[in-house]
């Protein structure tokens, strides 16, 4: 057999025996890396290799973003945003029909235009909403499915980590194009939980008819106001040039910091356990990137995704039925693994052969991270729908049927997002992000 | 071994909130520096940057300790409890093995090599930045076994039940 086959095998099927047998992602990808490296390199020249590999992936100004935005969004989840911040998506969709559950879609949207992490949205929102739509008599588990299917919105509306990730594996990809191009399928995926749950709504007759007067409205604005003007700063500051994603990062730290003291729901000695806590949740995800640089040094050595596009190409010459084919596959790794390692995992695999067909690598980074976006609130393994379920006092069976016309709608959205490419570069190219 | 644990544990996280600490000034500073000084600060990206190395290898080793890597358990969770800590021993093998070929003894080459690179920006070696692999290296090894002699005595306990 040729040298190159056995790397090759060697390093794919070491991997999967360990992920099935539930090693870390991070050692899995890289313990199998190392062991088929050991067919190239001495063993010597291999640990070096190794890690230097992994050294060279984590020494990135642009990873950096990461922590700053885990941390910004650790202070604001300890902080009283989730209430202000549904207090004033209440003043938004009040009167829609099913307005509670409007309401929640709505500040899961805005929770996720802050930090950008979807399990903590379904629980901050889900929790501070729970107990109100109970006492309007919404049914308990639609309720919970429609806080579960809106949470994931944050992975794709800026700022995003998952998003930092794919710019890190993709090369040359801008973080600011892909933070504007998130916007608009992120938003579309909120529409269309905010279509169904109506419909659904209409049919059971849930129709709250809230009445504020104007110093109330005023009130609940200006509550929300230094929370939304968080999103203002950082996107705007790095639109307009004034600083990198990772400065606007740590300037979203100290933001937060600032009004989570303003606001006296943080003290400085809650502080250390918090930075603690993110520090954990860097290292897990840094830790992995590092791993998947040997991988990717493997795979481009081997020509795997050169060997898995002539498959896909003997099967059709047609790029919609190829792209139809990677989204199945997304779709069902996605179920048992977390967007994060299936970005890095496949990246290197699908996107040459779409920048082939002269698809844009921001369009498929929004496509990918979409995709599996919806990998967390699938069983069996799926962070946001257990989160959910846990806040929503829930069980997962019960859940699953009200959730599917919500799976149907935002899959349709998945496949505009794949077949119509201004959706994500309108936005970017009107900004004079991408060419 | 639980006081070694427990001491080491606390080291590494007054660590970590020092290093994360310093890189949000640091990068803050930057922004602040190039805006209202008009004096951009080239250092201050590359030693954040380098801490931030830091701040993962270590942060990834006190994962270790916690046994609280990302992982896909669905299939280890249905198998029985006998099967499960076997695996959970085999595992914590596996990562053992991973961490003393390429954290430590890949790491140890690059900190040697690298004594002798100069970092342009900030004048120092490089073997110092590199240094942090094999350190985190060590660590994790001491919590792999510790965790290994966890698993075992939790294993024959439940069985006495």
């Amino acid at each position: 057999m040729d040298q190159i086959v056995i790397v090759a095998l060697v390093m794919l099927i070491s991997i999967i025996i360990l992920l099935n047998m539930g090693a870390p992602i991070s050692v899995s990808i890289g313990l199998g890396s190392f062991l088929a490296m050991m067919f190239i390199f001495p063993f010597d020249n291999a640990t070096q290799t190794a890690s230097s590999k992994i050294f060279n992936g984590i020494n990135s100004f642009s990873l950096l973003a990461i922590p700053f935005f885990i941390l910004a969004g650790n202070i604001m989840n300890s902080g009283g945003i989730a209430a202000r911040l549904v207090n004033s998506s209440r003043l938004i969709s009040g009167r829609m029909p099913g307005a509670l559950l409007q309401t929640n879609v709505v500040a899961n949207t805005m929770f996720g235009a802050l930090s950008g992490s979807g399990v903590a949205a379904a629980a901050a929102i889900g929790g501070t909403m729970g107990p109100l739509q109970q006492k309007e008599g919404y049914d308990k588990t639609l309720s919970t499915a429609v806080n579960i299917v809106s949470a994931p919105t944050g992975m794709l509306i800026p700022p995003s980590n998952t998003l930092i990730v794919y710019a890190t594996v993709a090369g040359s990809v801008s973080v600011s194009a892909l933070f504007i191009a998130g916007y608009i399928p992120g938003l579309l995926w909120s529409l269309s939980v905010m279509i169904i749950a109506g419909i659904i709504a209409k049919k059971k007759g849930y129709v709250t008819t809230d009445k504020y007067t104007f110093k109330e409205k005023m009130k609940i604005t200006f509550d929300a106001l230094p929370s939304l003007l968080l999103i203002v700063i950082v996107i705007g500051g790095i639109l307009k040039g004034v600083f990198t994603a990772t400065e606007a990062s740590a300037i979203a730290v100290m933001y937060s910091l600032l009004l989570s003291f303003a606001y006296r729901s943080l003290t400085i000695k809650e502080l250390p356990a918090i930075i603690i806590a993110s520090t954990k949740m860097t290292a897990i995800v840094i830790f992995m990137i590092g791993m998947s640089t040997i991988m990717a040094f493997l795979l481009a050595y081997t020509h795997i995704p050169a060997f898995i596009a002539s498959l896909l190409l003997g099967l059709t010459d047609s790029f919609f039925v190829i792209l139809l084919i990677m989204n199945v596959i997304l779709l069902i790794i996605g179920t048992f693994m977390d967007p994060t390692p299936a970005v890095l995992i496949f990246t290197p695999i699908f996107l040459p052969i779409c920048l082939q067909f002269g698809m844009d690598p921001v369009q498929f980074g929004i496509m990918i991270v979409f995709n599996l976006s919806i990998g967390t609130i699938t069983p069996p393994v799926g962070p946001i729908l257990f989160t959910g379920c846990k806040v929503g006092n829930t069980k997962i069976e019960e859940v699953i049927k009200p959730m599917l016309p919500f799976y149907a709608a935002i899959f349709i959205v998945l496949l505009l997002v794949t077949y119509i490419p201004a959706i994500s570069m309108w936005l970017p190219q009107l900004l004079g992000l991408v060419s | 071994m639980n006081f070694i644990k427990s001491k080491i544990d606390m080291l590494l996280e007054v660590v970590s909130v020092g290093i994360f600490s310093f890189m949000t000034l640091l990068v803050s500073w930057q922004v602040f520096t190039r805006y209202i000084l008009n004096k951009p600060s080239t250092q201050s990206e590359i030693l954040a940057k380098y801490l931030f190395v830091w701040l993962v290898f270590l942060g990834a080793s006190y994962v270790f300790g916690k046994r609280e890597h990302m992982n896909i358990s669905y299939l280890k969770d249905k198998a029985p409890i006998g099967v499960q800590k076997k695996l959970d021993v085999c595992i914590e093998v596996l990562v053992l093995i991973f961490t003393l070929c390429v954290l430590v003894i890949g790491g140890l080459y690059l900190t040697t090599s690298g004594m002798a690179q100069v970092d342009a920006t900030l004048k120092i070696p490089m073997g110092y930045i590199y240094m942090v692999i094999p350190i985190s290296g060590v660590i994790t090894i001491f919590y792999n076994i510790y965790n290994i002699l966890e698993i075992i005595k939790k294993h024959y306990t439940k069985e006495e039940q």
